[in-house]
Protein backbone atom coordinates (compact mmCIF):
# COMPACT_ATOMS: atom_id res chain seq x y z
CA UNK A 1 0.00 0.00 0.00
CA UNK A 2 2.55 2.61 0.86
CA UNK A 3 4.76 4.00 -2.12
CA UNK A 4 8.23 5.08 -1.08
CA UNK A 5 10.70 7.20 -3.20
CA UNK A 6 14.06 7.48 -2.69
CA UNK A 7 14.89 11.02 -1.11
CA UNK A 8 17.94 12.40 0.76
CA UNK A 9 18.58 10.67 3.93
CA UNK A 10 16.80 7.29 2.92
CA UNK A 11 13.28 6.12 1.19
CA UNK A 12 10.30 8.12 2.35
CA UNK A 13 6.78 6.23 3.09
CA UNK A 14 4.08 8.22 1.02
CA UNK A 15 0.67 7.18 1.67
CA UNK A 16 -0.94 5.74 -1.36
CA UNK A 17 -4.66 7.43 -2.73
CA UNK A 18 -5.61 3.69 -1.66
CA UNK A 19 -4.58 4.11 1.99
CA UNK A 20 -5.70 7.35 2.27
CA UNK A 21 -8.88 6.32 1.19
CA UNK A 22 -8.94 3.29 4.12
CA UNK A 23 -8.31 6.27 6.46
CA UNK A 24 -10.66 8.70 5.63
CA UNK A 25 -13.52 6.07 5.26
CA UNK A 26 -12.96 3.66 8.01
CA UNK A 27 -16.52 2.19 7.94
CA UNK A 28 -16.03 1.08 4.35
CA UNK A 29 -12.61 -0.38 5.22
CA UNK A 30 -14.32 -2.75 8.32
CA UNK A 31 -16.92 -3.47 5.66
CA UNK A 32 -14.75 -4.66 2.94
CA UNK A 33 -13.14 -7.67 5.49
CA UNK A 34 -16.54 -9.93 5.24
CA UNK A 35 -15.43 -11.70 8.25
CA UNK A 36 -14.63 -8.87 10.18
CA UNK A 37 -18.34 -7.61 9.07
CA UNK A 38 -19.44 -11.08 9.89
CA UNK A 39 -17.74 -11.17 13.16
CA UNK A 40 -19.50 -8.06 13.94
CA UNK A 41 -23.07 -8.80 12.72
CA UNK A 42 -23.09 -11.30 14.47
CA UNK A 43 -22.16 -10.40 17.84
CA UNK A 44 -24.12 -7.12 17.71
CA UNK A 45 -26.96 -9.33 17.10
CA UNK A 46 -26.06 -11.67 19.73
CA UNK A 47 -25.65 -8.49 22.24
CA UNK A 48 -28.86 -6.42 21.11
CA UNK A 49 -30.82 -10.54 22.22
CA UNK A 50 -29.29 -10.23 25.46
CA UNK A 51 -29.95 -6.45 26.04
CA UNK A 52 -33.92 -7.56 24.81
CA UNK A 53 -34.20 -10.11 27.79
CA UNK A 54 -32.21 -7.87 30.09
CA UNK A 55 -28.91 -10.41 30.48
CA UNK A 56 -25.82 -9.33 30.99
CA UNK A 57 -23.76 -9.09 27.79
CA UNK A 58 -20.55 -7.85 26.28
CA UNK A 59 -18.46 -6.51 29.60
CA UNK A 60 -17.08 -2.87 28.68
CA UNK A 61 -13.74 -3.20 29.48
CA UNK A 62 -13.38 0.58 30.54
CA UNK A 63 -16.97 0.47 32.71
CA UNK A 64 -15.73 -3.10 34.09
CA UNK A 65 -11.90 -2.21 34.35
CA UNK A 66 -12.12 1.88 35.56
CA UNK A 67 -15.40 2.00 36.70
CA UNK A 68 -16.06 4.74 33.82
CA UNK A 69 -19.02 4.33 31.29
CA UNK A 70 -17.64 4.01 28.10
CA UNK A 71 -19.41 6.31 24.73
CA UNK A 72 -21.56 3.39 24.04
CA UNK A 73 -23.02 2.99 26.84
CA UNK A 74 -26.71 2.25 27.04
CA UNK A 75 -26.86 2.01 23.14
CA UNK A 76 -27.71 -1.63 23.50
CA UNK A 77 -30.76 -1.05 25.49
CA UNK A 78 -31.50 2.07 23.23
CA UNK A 79 -31.65 0.05 20.44
CA UNK A 80 -34.04 -2.44 21.82
CA UNK A 81 -36.16 0.41 23.26
CA UNK A 82 -36.48 1.83 19.42
CA UNK A 83 -37.09 -1.06 18.12
CA UNK A 84 -39.76 -2.01 20.64
CA UNK A 85 -41.48 1.87 19.47
CA UNK A 86 -40.17 3.49 23.04
CA UNK A 87 -38.64 6.18 21.54
CA UNK A 88 -38.14 8.77 24.56
CA UNK A 89 -36.72 5.83 26.40
CA UNK A 90 -34.57 4.80 23.73
CA UNK A 91 -33.33 8.59 23.48
CA UNK A 92 -33.07 9.00 27.00
CA UNK A 93 -30.60 5.85 27.23
CA UNK A 94 -28.76 6.75 24.86
CA UNK A 95 -29.65 8.93 21.48
CA UNK A 96 -27.23 7.48 19.15
CA UNK A 97 -29.28 4.50 19.00
CA UNK A 98 -30.48 5.01 15.24
CA UNK A 99 -26.73 5.70 14.14
CA UNK A 100 -26.30 2.01 15.39
CA UNK A 101 -29.65 0.90 13.68
CA UNK A 102 -28.52 2.28 10.65
CA UNK A 103 -24.70 0.88 10.46
CA UNK A 104 -25.80 -3.09 11.78
CA UNK A 105 -28.42 -3.84 8.21
CA UNK A 106 -25.41 -2.67 6.43
CA UNK A 107 -22.84 -4.19 8.35
CA UNK A 108 -24.90 -7.29 7.98
CA UNK A 109 -25.63 -6.68 4.43
CA UNK A 110 -21.93 -6.55 3.64
CA UNK A 111 -21.24 -10.28 5.06
CA UNK A 112 -24.35 -11.77 3.34
CA UNK A 113 -24.12 -10.16 -0.24
CA UNK A 114 -23.03 -11.87 -2.78
CA UNK A 115 -19.75 -10.20 -4.08
CA UNK A 116 -21.36 -8.51 -7.58
CA UNK A 117 -23.83 -6.77 -4.74
CA UNK A 118 -21.18 -6.28 -1.79
CA UNK A 119 -18.57 -4.23 -3.79
CA UNK A 120 -20.62 -1.56 -4.81
CA UNK A 121 -22.21 -1.59 -1.55
CA UNK A 122 -19.83 -0.55 -0.50
CA UNK A 123 -18.07 1.58 -2.72
CA UNK A 124 -21.14 3.75 -2.06
CA UNK A 125 -20.46 3.88 1.31
CA UNK A 126 -16.83 4.56 1.05
CA UNK A 127 -17.66 7.51 -1.67
CA UNK A 128 -20.62 8.53 1.12
CA UNK A 129 -17.87 8.75 3.82
CA UNK A 130 -14.96 10.38 1.52
CA UNK A 131 -17.66 12.95 0.60
CA UNK A 132 -19.40 13.88 3.41
CA UNK A 133 -16.91 12.52 6.38
CA UNK A 134 -19.63 11.34 8.07
CA UNK A 135 -17.99 8.40 10.05
CA UNK A 136 -15.93 11.09 11.37
CA UNK A 137 -19.02 13.35 12.34
CA UNK A 138 -20.71 10.65 14.32
CA UNK A 139 -17.59 9.54 15.98
CA UNK A 140 -17.04 13.21 16.98
CA UNK A 141 -20.53 13.47 18.09
CA UNK A 142 -20.17 10.33 20.24
CA UNK A 143 -17.20 11.70 22.08
CA UNK A 144 -19.33 15.23 22.85
CA UNK A 145 -21.90 13.43 23.80
CA UNK A 146 -20.39 11.13 26.66
CA UNK A 147 -18.32 14.51 27.67
CA UNK A 148 -22.08 16.35 27.91
CA UNK A 149 -23.42 13.47 29.63
CA UNK A 150 -20.50 13.26 32.29
CA UNK A 151 -20.40 16.67 32.67
CA UNK A 152 -24.15 17.31 32.96
CA UNK A 153 -25.72 14.12 33.63
CA UNK A 154 -23.25 12.19 35.28
CA UNK A 155 -25.52 10.88 37.79
CA UNK A 156 -28.35 9.07 34.91
CA UNK A 157 -25.16 8.03 33.15
CA UNK A 158 -23.49 6.29 36.27
CA UNK A 159 -27.04 4.95 37.12
CA UNK A 160 -27.84 3.54 33.86
CA UNK A 161 -24.30 1.91 34.35
CA UNK A 162 -25.25 0.21 37.12
CA UNK A 163 -22.80 2.11 39.00
CA UNK A 164 -23.79 4.35 42.68
CA UNK A 165 -23.34 7.80 41.66
CA UNK B 1 -16.48 -14.46 43.59
CA UNK B 2 -16.11 -10.65 43.31
CA UNK B 3 -12.71 -10.72 43.45
CA UNK B 4 -12.94 -13.14 40.46
CA UNK B 5 -14.92 -10.63 38.92
CA UNK B 6 -12.57 -7.68 39.41
CA UNK B 7 -9.97 -9.90 38.14
CA UNK B 8 -11.56 -10.49 34.95
CA UNK B 9 -12.51 -6.89 34.67
CA UNK B 10 -9.02 -5.76 34.90
CA UNK B 11 -7.53 -8.94 32.55
CA UNK B 12 -9.85 -7.56 29.95
CA UNK B 13 -9.24 -3.47 30.50
CA UNK B 14 -5.65 -4.26 29.88
CA UNK B 15 -5.82 -7.15 26.72
CA UNK B 16 -8.12 -4.02 25.14
CA UNK B 17 -5.20 -1.48 25.84
CA UNK B 18 -2.84 -3.80 24.64
CA UNK B 19 -5.17 -4.00 21.31
CA UNK B 20 -5.58 -0.69 20.96
CA UNK B 21 -1.62 0.12 21.10
CA UNK B 22 -1.48 -2.29 17.89
CA UNK B 23 -4.70 -0.96 16.09
CA UNK B 24 -3.82 2.60 16.29
CA UNK B 25 -0.94 2.39 14.02
CA UNK B 26 -1.69 0.10 12.03
CA UNK B 27 -5.81 1.34 11.20
CA UNK B 28 -5.51 4.99 12.05
CA UNK B 29 -7.10 7.46 14.78
CA UNK B 30 -10.77 6.95 13.98
CA UNK B 31 -10.39 3.18 13.89
CA UNK B 32 -8.85 3.46 17.13
CA UNK B 33 -11.60 5.96 18.11
CA UNK B 34 -13.93 3.61 16.99
CA UNK B 35 -12.19 0.78 19.42
CA UNK B 36 -12.13 2.77 22.34
CA UNK B 37 -15.87 3.75 21.96
CA UNK B 38 -17.07 0.34 20.76
CA UNK B 39 -14.62 -2.47 22.76
CA UNK B 40 -16.44 -5.48 20.48
CA UNK B 41 -15.01 -4.06 17.76
CA UNK B 42 -11.45 -3.90 19.53
CA UNK B 43 -12.15 -7.22 20.16
CA UNK B 44 -13.24 -8.34 16.35
CA UNK B 45 -10.39 -6.60 15.00
CA UNK B 46 -7.84 -8.01 17.30
CA UNK B 47 -9.36 -12.34 16.63
CA UNK B 48 -9.17 -11.22 13.32
CA UNK B 49 -5.56 -9.78 13.00
CA UNK B 50 -4.20 -12.16 15.78
CA UNK B 51 -1.64 -13.86 13.68
CA UNK B 52 -0.87 -10.37 11.55
CA UNK B 53 0.23 -8.82 14.63
CA UNK B 54 0.80 -11.63 17.41
CA UNK B 55 -2.12 -11.20 19.30
CA UNK B 56 -2.77 -14.55 19.93
CA UNK B 57 -2.19 -14.99 23.01
CA UNK B 58 -3.51 -12.03 24.31
CA UNK B 59 -6.70 -12.16 22.43
CA UNK B 60 -7.09 -15.92 24.14
CA UNK B 61 -6.70 -14.75 27.54
CA UNK B 62 -9.22 -11.56 26.71
CA UNK B 63 -11.66 -14.66 25.20
CA UNK B 64 -11.30 -16.67 28.57
CA UNK B 65 -11.20 -13.20 30.73
CA UNK B 66 -14.33 -12.22 29.26
CA UNK B 67 -16.44 -16.03 29.61
CA UNK B 68 -15.20 -15.61 33.48
CA UNK B 69 -17.16 -12.38 33.60
CA UNK B 70 -20.30 -13.38 31.98
CA UNK B 71 -20.57 -16.46 33.89
CA UNK B 72 -19.87 -14.90 37.56
CA UNK B 73 -22.52 -12.33 36.18
CA UNK B 74 -25.08 -15.34 35.71
CA UNK B 75 -23.97 -16.59 39.00
CA UNK B 76 -24.54 -13.52 40.84
CA UNK B 77 -21.35 -11.50 41.37
CA UNK B 78 -21.68 -9.12 38.78
CA UNK B 79 -19.35 -5.77 39.53
CA UNK B 80 -22.42 -3.75 38.19
CA UNK B 81 -25.49 -4.38 37.77
CA UNK B 82 -27.66 -3.03 35.14
CA UNK B 83 -30.98 -2.13 35.43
Amino acid sequence: MDARVDAPGGPLPILAEAQRGMTLSPFASLLRSRPTAALLAGIAALQLGLAAFGLPGWPCPLLHGLGIPCPGCGLSRAAVELLRGQWRASLSDHAFAPVLLAALPVIAAASLLPESLRLPLIDGVERLERRSGLTALVLAGLVLYWIARWTFARETLLLLAGRQP
Amino acid sequence: MMIISWLAAIVCLICWILVLIKMFPAEGALKGILAIICGLYAFVWGWINASKFNLRNIMLIWTIAIIVSVVMNFMGAPIYNYR
